[in-house]
């Protein structure tokens, strides 16, 4: 079991993940991402803001990285709240969000329509 | 994910009449100028019975293996450029969810205004700000045959249009 990314290391955004085809280590990582730079979500389940200490324990699947001069972490926060709102989980945040906490546009039918 | 297609396992999923029908009840609601419809994921030609009850106007109706005669064998993703854009053109589709950004993006290089199914992850995987978002649902528990999903259906125009 190794590790592997998506996405360029010092880009806008990049996730990494355990990969069982990836003979890389964790350490390959540490050395090429300017951690000041980013800050770090977990990509599944609920998904919150992870430190750097916590992504370096690995507990979870995998990591999405956010450039902070790009992206607005209390916004991605409020739509991920949100969703939970409506009872809208997102599998794997693979990417940045939409605006959804300003737009508030979607509605949720339940049951066959 | 999804029924396949004996064959050649393509993804084939079957819209079901009531979402198809709440598909073209969201496209009355919205488009009122439409000239053309086009279907690019056609299979049995379910959606396009539903299509031609609500409209009465020509229907390109295409598929990557159709499963009718009326349907017209077109891989919409690598073929799109053969494809020319119309004014006024409408597509309703459900295509198959693994490429659904795709089909979504080409639906609107060659029309304007587009009723759309899609995966639920496809809603948040969107680039929002590049089109004008009229309706999002996220349809819980759908049924599809022996599957139940959560789904998405979009309600897109061009922002040019």
């Amino acid at each position: 079991m190794g590790y592997d990314h998506r996405r360029n290391l010092d880009g806008n955004y990049f996730k990494i993940f355990k990969s069982t085809i990836s003979n890389l280590s964790l350490d390959y990582y540490i050395s090429r991402i300017n951690f000041d730079n980013y800050f770090i979500y977990k990509l599944t389940g609920k998904q919150r803001e992870v430190s750097k200490d916590d992504f370096l324990k690995f507990n979870y699947s995998g990591y999405i990285f956010f450039n902070k001069t790009i992206y607005d972490k209390k916004e991605l926060q409020q739509s991920l709240e949100y969703l939970w709102s409506l009872g809208i989980t997102i599998m794997y945040l693979d990417k940045p969000l939409p605006r959804l906490s300003d737009l508030k546009k979607i509605k949720v039918i339940d049951g066959k329509l | 994910m999804g029924n396949y297609r004996e064959t050649n396992m393509r993804e084939f999923i079957k819209t079901p009449d009531s979402l198809g029908n709440f598909m073209l009840e969201l496209s009355k609601k919205h488009f009122n100028n439409v000239e053309e419809i086009l279907e690019p994921c056609a299979g049995d030609g379910a959606l396009v019975d539903i299509i031609e009850k609500h409209y009465n106007v020509p229907i390109i109706k295409l598929d990557i293996q159709p499963l009718r005669d009326d349907i017209k064998e077109f891989n919409f993703v690598k073929d799109i450029k053969k494809l020319e854009y119309k004014k006024n053109r409408l597509t309703i589709m459900n295509p198959p969810f693994a490429k659904s950004i795709k089909f979504i993006e080409n639906a609107l290089k060659k029309s304007d205004m587009l009723v759309t199914l899609c995966s639920s992850n496809t809603l948040f995987n969107l680039d929002w700000d590049k089109y004008d978002i009229l309706e999002v649902y996220y349809i819980k528990n759908q049924i599809f045959g022996e599957l139940k999903l959560n789904i998405g259906l979009f309600v897109i125009k061009n922002k040019s249009y």
